[in-house]
């Protein structure tokens, strides 16, 4: 072998490897993770879980959107930091209209498909702030924007699943939103590199 | 729910039936009284309001400025084929109006029928100007012809409130009067302007927007709405506008070639323009409401055509359309 081709493979490694390292070390938090069991409900999916207060500040965030089609809100529950705009798109055929009867109260008026219209989450005295979005021209469509003091959030899906990442280290206060239900808040320490288990079982 | 049509004369027709049919007047007394039983059993119900009293007092007929039917039919406008769309098409599964058909072919002989205003009700007018499309129950055809039922509720404070309170969301009222004013303003302009693929009914004035409103409300569930109707008196030519301009327009242009029955095959219907020239009043009210063949194809074979038959329509009304075609020729 001689010594070029022994550089050569050294730095093939090296490139190799070199991705993973610093993602490794950069990743200073942790991930909470676990389940929420909706009693009583055929679905699990849909509740928020979050951190109840980490030191900030956060920046900016970026977009969110909420899109109707078919008649419903996509996705039908949108967790958001305080601050976020969230963009309202219509994807159907006929006209919908956005408002909401919470807090300061918005009516983003009645677009048709194509179009979209925004509305700004400026703030959240106590979090968290649930918004029912509505449409005015149909009476069955509901969806709900959650605004939360901090990034650290997570929808869980179909199972119940959640997995919040990149929480810095520390103790904190997890707490559990559900349209319908209710649950505790529970206590949870993060370590880096290391996920924390939390389960929820939400009741009436 | 109020009365779908004007009130029609059970005695008159009954009188024309006798002056039509010598014979029966010799029959003597026996026979007379038997068709007065017969006619009285058929004799009009007289719309008087929800709760029975009378009805409100009804705007000025004879103000109307009717104008002549203009330009090319508006599936043609919309670049849509006759055979491909829904528009226009819903007169087959309308249920007859709730008036007793009475097939009258005299309606232009016994002349008085037009030369007497009709009374329009809201109902009415959404048969003229809006059902061929909007079907009966104001659901459409979607994805082609949306509904509205669900906007037209959106205009309600008392639903709103409603809903607002089964979601245990609180109740503004500031905000819901704004957005259901908003609504109505909404429901207006649309009739007003039309949309992407709804024509305008800029023909539809103050009085009959009201009127119409008020029964779209009804249509949709809106509480209170039945004893808001409102009735308008009209002459035969504006009905035959509403009619024209509602309904026949949706699938035939103003001018053009009459029927011929090789353009029939390519989609190409008569004109408006034609039909007086080419059908007498009679042919066209049968046309219009029970359905008759046509020639079709280069060995001029006759078809049941493909026209809906509009049942839902009185022979007074299809007269009145005949008659406008002729009073005021369609432009192109």
């Amino acid at each position: 072998m001689t010594r070029h081709t022994v550089a050569l493979i050294l730095t093939l490694t090296a490139l190799a490897v070199a991705p993973t390292v610093p993602m490794v070390q950069g990743s200073a938090g942790g991930t909470i993770t676990g389940t929420v069991t909706a009693a009583g409900l055929s679905t699990n999916a849909n509740a928020v879980v979050y951190v109840e207060q980490a030191a900030g500040p956060f920046a900016p965030p970026a977009a969110a959107q909420i899109d109707q089609r078919n008649l419903k809100f996509v996705p039908e529950v949108l967790p958001v930091l305080v601050g976020t705009t969230v963009k309202f798109l219509n994807s159907d055929s006929v006209a919908h209209n956005v408002f909401s009867p919470d807090y300061e109260k918005y009516n983003l008026g009645t677009w048709p498909q194509g179009q979209f219209k925004d509305h700004t989450f400026a703030k959240c005295a106590k979090a968290p702030c649930v918004y029912t979005q509505l449409c005015l021209i149909h009476a069955e469509m509901q969806g709900f924007v959650v605004v939360l003091q901090n990034p650290h959030f997570a929808v869980t899906d179909e199972a119940g699943h959640f997995t919040i990442n990149d929480v810095p280290p520390g103790k904190y206060t997890v707490g559990v939103w559900h349209q319908k239900l209710r649950g505790q808040p529970k206590p949870v320490v993060v370590e880096a590199g290391k996920p924390a288990t939390v389960d929820f079982t939400l009741g009436r | 729910m109020g009365l779908r049509s004007r009130p029609r004369r059970g005695w008159r027709d009954c009188h024309l039936l006798l002056r039509g049919r010598p014979a029966f007047a010799a029959v003597g007394a026996l026979a007379a009284g038997a068709i007065v039983l017969v006619c009285a059993s058929r004799a009009p119900v007289v719309w008087a309001g929800p709760s029975g009293q009378a009805p409100a007092p009804q705007p000025k007929g004879a103000d109307f400025a009717v104008t002549p039917v203009a330009g090319p039919s508006w599936i043609k406008h919309l670049g849509l084929s006759f055979g491909a769309t829904a528009m226009g098409r819903m007169g087959t599964n309308a249920p007859p109006p709730t008036v007793t058909y009475q097939p009258r072919w005299n309606a232009l002989v016994g002349s008085e029928s037009l030369a007497r205003p009709f009374v329009l009700s809201g109902s009415d007018l959404y048969r003229l100007d809006c059902e061929s499309c909007h079907q009966p129950d104001g659901r459409g055809s979607p994805p082609e012809v949306n509904s509205l039922i669900d906007p037209v509720r959106a205009t309600s404070t008392a639903l709103m409130e409603q809903r607002l309170k089964l979601l245990r969301s609180p109740v503004d009222r500031a905000l819901v009067r704004q957005m259901t004013t908003a609504a109505m303003a909404a429901i207006r302009t649309r009739l007003r302007e039309g949309g992407k693929k709804m024509p305008p009914f800029d023909h539809l004035e103050g009085p009959e927007v009201d009127a119409l409103v008020a029964y779209l409300e009804e249509l949709a569930g809106v509480p209170g709405a039945e004893a808001r109707q409102i009735r308008i008196t009209e002459p035969f030519t504006r009905v035959g506008e509403h009619l024209v301009k509602g309904t026949c327009r949706i699938c035939h242009d103003a001018t053009g070639p009459g029927t011929d029955p090789q353009a029939l095959l390519r989609n190409q219907l008569p004109s408006l323009a034609s039909f007086p020239r080419s059908k007498t009043v009679f042919q066209t009210i049968q046309k219009v409401r029970e359905g008759a063949p046509v020639e079709m194809g280069p060995l001029h074979l006759p078809s049941t055509g493909r026209m809906p038959v509009f049942r839902y329509l009185t022979d007074d009304e299809v007269a009145a359309a005949y008659m406008y075609l002729i009073i005021y020729p369609p432009r192109s």
